[in-house]
């Protein structure tokens, strides 16, 4: 009674002014202290099920150019102008990295052919997606991969199971969303992950996320990249002493002619890699305003602890680490 | 990318309106449907529903509120998915804050007639209005975003106890305001 009572509050409160809804529409933030000179960064955990030895961070070039999928070539890498994704788990010729490939150029392609299609015919480009999943009802299995890696339709899911055979690969069967403090995130039932973080950053807080994905699965997530043939890429050795690869670009502006923009109206993205024994990690983050961008993305690789990360264990809160930059 | 450029993306028909919403508010929905659903790929399912439907609107539609409008579409869509599935979701977080709102309506409304719901709506939007703007943040946050005790009283850097007595004296409050104004059993 009273739970009825309740969805009766809950459901004219669709009525109340917009204007009301639009001033709350912002969660209440913790109040934060301003970082000065210090990046603190702040990073999550999961669940981290694989162990991985710590000699493996220290390899060599694992970088962007290894990780690069570019479409229209069957997941081959290049730097072309074309659609491009980074593979989140598996370097160049694995079977993870040709399978993401094969299914993303598939899904792209396939999903725009569609919504062409029903625009032609003055649909909604999204109408011919089957939102219930009644194709797949019948196998919980195939309800729950349909769901997690976007299948809409029975010719999707075909194709997905065939792709993910072909490599021998396993497809994910189980997703989640934990809330850990500001992490917002995404985690699997073989312990791979995407969080979404913001990154204090001397002044500012910038938005970044980390990947986790052992190998042997295809990954739910697509990370594309723009530009890819823009970065500048180097190994590193962070100060807790992991092997990782960067990647960093200056983000293109619209400036009149002769015009030459200061450091603070520049800005940057950048990819960090770490490569474990088992398991791929990627961090993505952009920043504004820093005058020395090589040495931010270092500071941002020195103040994560890729190695703990891909050691795995339970790390059950957020670890931070501080680094006087 | 502005609201108005979104909306205009939607008047030209063009895809991208669909693939720009997603960008800015896909994380604003689907806090929205998960706070209400608690399951992970029912409340993906509900945004992207929400998104067709956005599509389907406008036009004829040009929201003022864009953000406002989005989320009331995609908390509907949920409230309607939640009903369908209401008794294998009893209980939960969801179920928690529907008790708790229960205490605040002094007589039975009768959910099928939106007229019933539409009225009490403006008189709740009538003691919305007489609140201060961190009460009334307050009290949208938990019962129309569905953000939970915890996390509200993290953010707000306050006890659980402690929180939990303002939001009741907050139902308290609308409870007699909507008695006064004639809901009586």
């Amino acid at each position: 009674m009273r739970e009825t009572l309740g969805l009766a509050v809950f459901e004219s409160l669709g009525y109340i002014d917009p204007k009301y809804i639009e001033q709350a529409a912002d969660a209440f933030q913790r109040e934060r202290k301003a970082p000065g000179r210090t990046i603190k960064l702040l990073l999550i955990a999961a669940a981290l099920l694989s162990l991985l030895t710590a000699a493996a961070c220290a390899a060599a070039w694992f970088g962007l150019g290894a990780r690069l999928i570019s479409l229209g070539g069957q997941g081959e890498a290049g730097a072309g102008e074309g659609e491009s994704y980074v593979s989140l788990a598996g370097l160049r010729g694995s079977p993870e990295f040709l399978a993401a490939g094969q299914w993303l150029e598939f899904k792209n392609g396939y999903e725009q052919d569609m919504a062409e299609v029903q625009l032609a015919e003055g649909e909604s480009p999204y109408g011919w997606r089957d939102l219930e999943r009644s194709f797949a009802r019948e196998e919980e299995y195939d309800l729950a991969v349909s769901r997690i890696y976007g299948a809409w339709d029975e010719v999707m899911l075909k194709e997905l199971k065939i792709i993910a055979g072909e490599y021998g690969l396993k497809l994910h069967t189980r997703a989640g969303r934990p809330y850990d403090g500001e992490l917002e995130g995404t985690v699997y039932e073989n312990g791979a992950y995407k969080y979404s973080f913001m990154l204090p950053l001397h002044d500012s807080y910038n938005s970044a996320a980390l990947y986790y994905e052992p190998w042997g699965t295809l990954p739910a997530l697509s990370l594309p990249i723009y530009a890819p043939g823009e970065y500048e890429q180097w190994d590193y050795e962070t100060a807790p002493g992991a092997r990782v690869d960067i990647a960093l670009r200056r983000q293109s502006i619209d400036v009149p002619e002769n015009y030459e923009p200061s450091p603070g109206e520049l800005s940057w993205d950048c990819l960090i890699f770490c490569r474990g024994d088992r398991a791929d990690l990627t961090l993505i983050c952009s920043w504004s305003g820093e005058s020395k961008p090589q040495d931010t993305a270092e500071d941002i690789a020195d103040a994560l602890d890729f190695k703990a990360l891909l050691e795995g264990g339970s790390i059950s809160a957020i670890a931070g680490a501080i680094k006087e930059s | 990318m502005e609201d108005a450029d979104i909306i205009e993306l939607y008047w030209h028909r063009e895809e991208r309106a669909i693939e720009e919403t997603a960008r800015k508010y896909g994380t604003y929905c689907r806090n929205i449907a998960y706070n209400i659903l608690q399951v992970y790929e029912d409340a993906e399912e509900c945004v992207n529903d929400g998104y067709q439907r956005c599509w389907e609107s406008i036009p004829p539609e040009r929201p003022g509120r864009f953000r406002a409008w989005l989320g009331a579409l995609v908390r509907n869509l949920s409230i309607n998915r939640w009903k369908r599935e209401r008794a294998a979701r009893r209980g939960g977080g969801f179920s928690l804050m529907l008790e708790e709102l229960g205490n605040c309506l002094p007589a039975p409304v009768d959910t099928e007639q939106a007229a019933e719901l539409r009225e009490l709506g403006r008189q709740i939007n009538c003691w919305l209005s007489k609140l201060g703007e961190d009460e009334r943040r307050l009290f949208l946050r938990r019962y129309w975003y569905g953000d939970s005790i915890t996390d509200l009283a993290d953010s707000l850097g306050m006890s659980g106890n402690g929180l939990r007595q303002k939001l009741f004296r907050l139902r308290r409050g609308l409870r007699a305001f909507l008695e006064k104004e004639g809901y009586h059993i």
